[in-house]
């Protein structure tokens, strides 16, 4: 099989003049380095990313908005830190940001036009502590509205659907579907801030080809963050390689007194341990999930995968089978139906006034005002599940549907904690197909395309840390595995991922 | 669960959403489409098994009750053209 390189990291690198210390790293860190010590001219450097951005948004629509003077506003007040010694640990880091998370001032709109015009007057804490690095955002990527899709293709009303850039008549996957494309191309040193609720991250790293991490539900502040489901939504990364998610999450993670269901713990001991871990590595033992290759999974993502697993076991792991028959049989019903009840009530919040979009009020009454508003700027898909999500909350269904699922939920963590109990590391595909055409995606009903997040939705519903990385192409589309490991094991999932990049990108035995 | 046109409507009502001919239509068929399928959570014995709202245990988190900076009113009516003398418009509530 054709080795799955990141074709574009390596142009990248090599343009840049970059040494690759490590497959660790994709020059992110020489980058930093030369900001700090000044010898790129931040300034002209952000203007030329920008124009290089407008140039990828054009071809392939994976901005709402590109913020050019908040950027090079970044960049001077980063330019004076430097003359002074006193540049951020992510100096003149480009970083771009789902719209549904809060950037000060830059319009986040979740990419759905009841909130077009929202410009809001906060950072999110995970932005908050970016900028406070000095990284530099660039602009908001385009998603599913409010997060509801598997391919990117039920953007808002007014909003472009992202172009997988391997392939402009297939979709990017979703609902982090612009984060993935700009991961994919940037050819600068860039990291997407990106969320899932249900494999956000992992559906468009799958179909783009880059890494997508989420990490243990709680890890990184939601605060700033435009709900869907709030036992669900997680902050992550998408990134060229997996090192270069480490330093962020250091500085992203841990207790923010605006979430109170942020983890205490914070992640600051990663870059001195890589070595140790490496050799931690070669004795981990692998579950890698039954359900996730067979029926319904197609046979050239499963071969990507048999051949992942050998690689891995010439590399001293053990892998074994396992399987997660809960998980499987109920976990898109438990998914959907807890995480469309959680967003109807969230959704309740549109309602045409104080922000977003509006008409005149006076002489209407509550009712009409509201349901005229919320019809005309939802699109179709956030109707159907609002829908889905009230009807299965309402007196007389309650129990049998959001109640139940709350249940079903607990035996399928138990069923995730009762695995980790024997296997460090579980491992899976991360989409059963290869990204598929537009016209494939128009002949699915809701329910098929529902089905289509199988794979990524038991993860989510745990609150595991959880990763997708690329591991081969068939016919120039890339082909992704996902490493899932136990609560805030983190550490351990990156350690094993950089294995299997290592292994994956040099085609070692 | 027999998901008919009326109950789309009920639903739909609830929800603040007002809904086409051919909307309810549509969704009615969507809704029994997936209601059938999710019915396969009937099949799993959950009797004595609690609810998991969050996927992580957590406890109650309190903070001291101190007096903080909070946005300017001018701040909070910049995004609506419904307000008058410093207060937000809204609908009757009352029909």
């Amino acid at each position: 099989m054709k080795m799955a390189c990141l074709f574009l990291r390596e142009r990248w690198s090599r343009k840049n003049n970059f040494t690759m210390t490590s497959i660790h790293n994709s020059g992110i860190a020489e980058h930093i380095q030369n900001i700090q010590s000044g010898k790129i001219d931040v300034v002209a450097f952000v203007k030329k990313v920008i124009q290089l951005a407008r140039e990828y948004d054009r071809k392939y629509h994976c901005f709402t908005i590109i913020c050019e003077n908040e950027a090079l506003a970044q960049a001077k007040q980063i330019q004076e830190k430097v003359k002074h010694h006193q540049a951020g640990k992510l100096a003149g880091l480009l970083i771009t940001v789902k719209d549904n998370i809060c950037v000060k001032d830059v319009e986040s709109t979740a990419s759905s036009r009841i909130l077009k015009g929202y410009k809001p007057l906060f950072d999110a804490t995970v932005i908050e502590r970016l900028k406070k690095e000095d990284a530099i955002i660039i602009g908001k990527t385009v998603q599913d509205e409010f997060g509801f899709g598997t391919f990117c293709v039920n953007v808002g009303l007014g909003y472009r659907i992202p172009l997988n850039p391997l392939d402009v008549t297939r979709a990017t996957g979703g609902s982090s579907g612009g984060a993935g494309v700009i991961t994919a191309v940037a050819d600068f040193p860039h990291i997407a801030i990106a969320e899932t609720t249900g494999g956000s991250i992992e559906s468009p790293a799958a179909f783009c080809g880059v890494v997508g991490f989420s990490p243990t539900y709680g890890r990184l502040s939601r605060y700033g963050l435009i709900s869907y489901a709030d036992s669900l939504d997680k902050i992550g990364f998408m990134s060229k390689s997996v090192g270069d998610i480490i330093p962020l999450l250091e500085i992203t993670a841990g207790r923010d007194e605006l979430d109170g269901t942020s983890l205490d713990e914070t992640m600051k001991e990663y870059s001195g341990e890589k070595s140790e871990d490496k050799k931690k590595d070669q004795k981990l033992l692998i579950g890698v999930i039954k359900e996730g290759m067979g029926k319904g999974v197609a046979p050239t993502v499963i071969k990507a995968m048999k051949e992942t697993i050998e690689k891995l076991k010439q590399r001293g792991m053990v892998v074994e089978e396992v399987s997660l028959p809960v998980t499987f049989k109920y976990g898109i019903p438990t998914y959907y139906i807890l995480s469309t009840t959680e967003a109807s009530t969230n959704l309740a919040r549109y309602c045409g006034l104080r922000y977003g979009q509006e008409s005149p009020v006076r002489g209407k009454t509550f009712s009409s005002y509201f349901s005229e508003i919320r019809s005309e700027h939802f699109n179709t898909e956030s109707k159907r599940r609002i829908i889905l999500g009230t009807f299965a909350r309402m007196a007389g269904y309650r129990d049998a549907y959001y109640l139940k699922a709350a249940k079903v939920r607990t035996k399928i963590i138990e069923e995730y904690k009762t695995v980790f109990g024997k296997y460090d590391v579980l491992i899976s595909p991360t989409m059963p197909i290869t990204a598929p055409t537009f016209s494939e995606i128009k002949k699915l009903t809701p329910l098929q395309n529902y089905m289509m997040d199988i794979l990524t939705v038991g993860p989510n519903l745990a609150g595991i840390p959880h990763a997708s990385i690329p591991i081969g192409f068939e016919k120039n589309l890339p082909l992704g595995m996902m490493a899932m490991t136990n609560h805030y094991e983190e550490k351990k999932l990156l350690s094993f991922l950089s294995e299997v990049e290592r292994l994956v990108e040099r085609g070692e035995q | 669960m027999n998901v008919t046109p009326e109950v789309t409507r009920m639903i739909a009502k609830t929800a603040k959403l007002s809904l086409t001919d051919s909307e309810v239509e549509k969704f009615t068929q969507d809704l029994k489409e997936i209601l059938s399928a999710f019915a396969v959570l009937d099949s799993i014995e959950v009797d004595n098994v609690k609810p998991s709202f969050l996927p992580i245990p957590q406890r109650n988190v309190l903070r001291d009750d101190t007096v903080k900076k909070s946005i300017k009113q001018e701040e909070a009516l910049k995004f609506t053209e419904q307000h008058e003398n410093g207060l937000f418009i809204s609908p009757r509530t009352v029909e």
